[in-house]
């Protein structure tokens, strides 16, 4: 066998990053876009005014993720600026979900724009994994009219790290003898699993590259850090025995569900009709999910964007809205004091368990309880979510009637 | 986490550092047969998978879609070519797509 082809068959994972995942969207829908500077960006009088992506073009001009949406229109005036529209991205990524699940069934999302594909075993239908790539490629720019960078590597590490190497629309290979080369260089920030909390650390210890972590005694490491540090040693070497998992998405940690509100909400009682619409939604999706959870956690983010997180263990699991919105407003009058002002507010359920049983009382709340949800449930899947609400949701302070408002009115929320 | 082994072998790395939309979600976990606009379009003398997603009257939730759809019926709603698209459009094991709606009664 040609050493080239030993090579490829090293390297059998690809991770595909779709380029400006959101601009392209857009660009591939509206063929007047294409070439023009893009920019999705929230709609700064809700507050959510950043730019979530631009486009190829706009990035020429200096425009960059995460600016506000007036910088960006300062460097570049002439961009076209268009709201986010989740439904059209959720679309193009599970179309191509399915183009990367015709060469290989184990593929396994990453976020919305990235997924990586495992082809062992493929060489004698599609060839090795560069000549995949390519494919794939291809394939994704014709029947989803979105281009990609793709990383190929022997394992997932190398993979992710190749993928950000060559933008856009890049094909990298990267083998274990190119990570002293081509990786040790980086600066420590770029190592796929750190991040700015774990670079101070590593900078503290007088680590900058990732060559510098790779040659770092382990035991010093494994000191410092406990079994990260081993993780990162074998990170900064090249080293993953992580597997492309495709049923890893089947397993739910926690199900939750955060908004930014569209002012700073002050006082319990605009805070708790949040609150409970909050808790609607996430008991629904817990409900969808066959789950019952354990454990609320309750996030607030005042107007400093100074954030705070607390949680509280019920006695049982529960699907209940009610149970769930009772224990956040405790921990909201536990933790957070009414003149506060809040600019965003999370809640979130965790330790879940799958939903097979039922705890009963004397006198049958939680079964009235249950079949009242059962039966929203019902109505919201036959004619949609906003088919019944609460009745607080029609009061000013609800952000589900807000979403309603700007639905009917044909905008995207 | 216990130690190195079940640390790679539970993903953790990834998992911890994924970002995934709930309705991505949804769409990469499940497939068409678990979607509730998908249809057995029965014929004369065949009865194939379809999507009644296709259909205007069932993808704006007017009425309640049913297990089976006679193909007069579609043929009624969306003509020759809308029908092509009905059946075009569906798979039993295929991948779920975009207007994934969650079958009611799983």
């Amino acid at each position: 066998m040609r050493s080239r082809e030993v090579v490829f068959l090293r390297c059998p994972i690809l991770l595909a990053d779709m380029n400006s995942f959101y601009a392209s969207v857009h660009q591939a829908m509206d063929p007047l876009l294409r070439g023009k500077p893009v920019i999705v960006g929230g709609d700064p009088d809700k507050r959510h005014g950043i730019v979530l992506a631009a486009s190829i073009e706009a990035k020429i001009h200096g425009v960059k993720t995460g600016m506000t949406v007036w910088e960006a229109g300062d460097i570049c005036p002439q961009a076209v600026f268009i709201k986010p529209a989740h439904r059209h991205y959720v679309n193009f990524s599970s179309r191509i979900i399915g183009i990367m699940k015709e060469f290989s069934p184990l593929v396994e999302p990453f976020s919305i724009d990235e997924a990586f594909i495992d082809v062992s075993g493929c060489e004698q239908i599609y060839g090795f994994s560069l000549e995949i790539a390519r494919k794939l490629k291809s394939r994704i720019k014709k029947e989803a009219g979105v281009s990609c960078s793709i990383g190929v590597g022997p394992n997932k590490l190398l993979a992710k790290m190749a993928a950000g190497m060559q933008k856009p629309d890049g094909l990298t290979l990267l083998d274990f003898p190119d990570v002293p080369v081509k990786m040790w260089p980086l600066p420590v920030r770029k190592l796929f699993g750190v991040g700015n909390r774990l670079e101070k650390r590593l900078q503290d210890l007088n680590i900058h590259t990732i060559g510098e972590l790779a040659r770092y005694p382990l035991p010093v490491l494994q000191k410092r850090f406990g079994m990260i540090g081993h993780v990162l040693h074998l990170s900064a070497n090249g080293i993953d025995y992580s597997p492309v998992s495709p049923h890893s998405l089947k397993q739910v940690k926690s199900v939750g569900h955060q908004i930014t509100l569209p002012r700073d909400y002050r006082g319990y009682h605009d805070l708790k009709v949040v609150l409970l619409e909050l808790c609607e939604i996430v008991c629904r999706r817990v409900r969808l999910g066959g789950y019952a959870g354990k454990t609320v956690h309750l996030t607030l983010k005042d107007a400093q964007f100074v954030w705070l997180c607390r949680t509280r263990t019920m006695p049982r699991p529960t699907t209940s809205t009610n149970e769930v919105y009772r224990a956040a407003v405790e921990l909201l009058h536990l933790y957070w004091p009414s003149w506060k002002p809040v600019r965003m507010v999370g809640v979130s359920l965790s330790g879940l368990v799958r939903n097979t049983a039922e705890q009963m009382d004397l006198f049958g709340d939680v079964e009235k309880a249950r079949r009242l949800h059962h039966a929203c449930d019902h109505i919201k899947n036959r004619f949609g979510e906003q088919s019944i609400l609460k009745a607080v949701s029609l009061t000013p302070e609800s952000i589900l009637y807000e979403r309603k408002d700007s639905l009917r009115h044909g905008q995207p929320s | 986490m216990a130690n190195l082994r079940d640390y790679y072998r539970r993903n953790f790395l990834y998992q911890s550092h994924r970002l995934m939309l709930p309705e991505l979600r949804e769409k990469v976990v499940h497939t068409c047969s678990e979607c509730g606009f998908f249809v057995q379009v029965a014929g004369k003398t065949e009865t194939r998978p379809g999507c009644a997603a296709i259909i205007p009257y069932y993808a704006s939730l007017a009425g309640r879609v049913p297990r089976e759809l006679k193909v007069l019926e579609v043929l009624q709603a969306v003509g020759k070519n809308g029908l092509e698209q009905v059946l075009a459009g569906a798979g039993p094991h295929r991948q779920a797509c975009g207007l994934f709606h969650l079958k009611m009664d799983k």
